[in-house]
């Protein structure tokens, strides 16, 4: 038995087809807040999962992309598959901007940063404040609109049986088990709320851009449109071919040690 | 001598009204005055630079040699940082 999972990723709606029972349930509690085309769906893209020995090969409309040496390896390899292929499905003028996305009525904050700067801590944070949520990891803009991917929020992977850290409070556990060279690990998700699922597309001059960093404190402070424009386009998820000036407007930084805190503090500088 | 622009991406800010070039790796950016902006969009890859004076000088009626000196450090300054091919 074999299950297949399908959601979309800007227009493109994504199958995946025979995967063991747990890969499927792993893929839902990822990807299961993706079930809306946030554009009109244009294309069907599937990945068909195929069992080889103890292994399995992963093709993508029947072209080899990934393989996985096990059931335990194969979830992180489809997701890589998957996000191999964004850039593909986003050619110019669209960009992919590795950015959280949180929306509060009309207003979109978009925050942006390294690998660890906080991003899908701040866009947990909003969401506990209210806001709509345009996902955690990637915001897409054609330079005119921009739209999020509303994946599970995904927090810093723990070794297996690890005790979780207490900021991670309700999160799931359970869902996204795997193996890498690290050994076995977990990878906490935390499904959006139904209600707060948002992703767009909101006007790209709706959008405020909030750089993020760690810090002793938690500040907010005016950034440089300049200095916005060299995060974005630095941390995109490959060559920025887009007028990203729309989204410029006002950008601030924050730093911040608690996301709580510094997400109400952010809440009160904002207009 | 006819400059190349290499492939870069233009932004406009929207509170300065300031041009911004940014070469498509993402790891330079400049930022473009008026003028600036005007060359940048006159370097077609066909267009010397003697044709450009000639455009910018027709527009802003300014001084010739004025205008010549100030798009030939414009134009190697683009070089320098990458943006730029001369041949």
């Amino acid at each position: 038995m074999s299950g297949s999972r399908s959601f979309f990723v800007s227009d493109v709606e994504v199958v995946a087809r025979g995967l063991p029972e747990a890969i499927a349930e792993g893929l839902s509690a990822c990807f299961g807040s993706c079930r809306r085309a946030p554009l009109p769906a244009r294309t069907r893209v599937v990945f068909e999962v195929e069992r080889r020995g103890d292994g399995f090969r992963v093709m993508r409309d029947g072209e080899f992309v990934a393989g996985a040496p096990g059931e335990s390896t194969l979830l992180p390899a489809l997701e890589r598959a998957l996000y191999d292929a964004f850039p593909a499905w986003h050619p110019p003028p669209r960009a992919i901007l590795h950015a959280a996305g949180v929306s509060l009525g009309e207003r979109v904050l978009v925050f942006a940063g390294s690998s660890g700067a906080g991003k899908t801590a701040f866009a947990r944070a909003f969401l506990e404040l209210g806001a709509g949520y345009l996902g955690d990891e990637t915001i897409f803009t054609d330079g005119e609109r921009l739209w999020g991917f509303p994946r599970a929020l995904q927090f810093d992977v723990l070794p297996e049986g690890a005790p979780p850290p207490p900021w991670l409070g309700e999160v799931d556990l359970r869902s996204y088990r795997f193996e890498s060279d690290a050994g076995i690990s977990v990878r906490p998700l935390l499904p959006p709320p139904e209600e707060a699922i948002r992703p767009g597309p909101h006007p790209a001059s709706s959008a405020r851009v909030i750089l993020l960093e760690r810090g002793e404190r938690d500040t907010v402070e005016p950034a440089s449109a300049i200095d916005a424009l060299r995060v974005l386009t630095t941390e995109a998820f490959g060559r920025v071919e887009t007028n990203l000036g729309p989204l410029l407007r006002a950008p601030l930084r924050v730093r911040w040690n608690d996301p709580r805190a510094a997400a109400e503090r952010l809440l009160r500088h904002l207009p | 001598m006819i400059p190349k622009p290499r492939p870069a991406v233009v932004h406009e800010l929207p509170e300065t009204g300031e041009t911004v070039l940014c070469d498509l790796e993402g790891a330079r950016l400049v930022v473009l005055n008026a003028v600036g902006a005007a060359v940048w969009s006159l370097l077609d890859g066909t267009r010397s630079i003697d044709a450009i004076v000639d455009v910018i000088v027709e527009t802003l009626g300014a001084e010739r040699d004025v205008v010549r000196r100030d798009v030939e450090a414009f134009v190697a300054s683009l070089a320098a940082q990458g943006l730029v091919d001369l041949p």
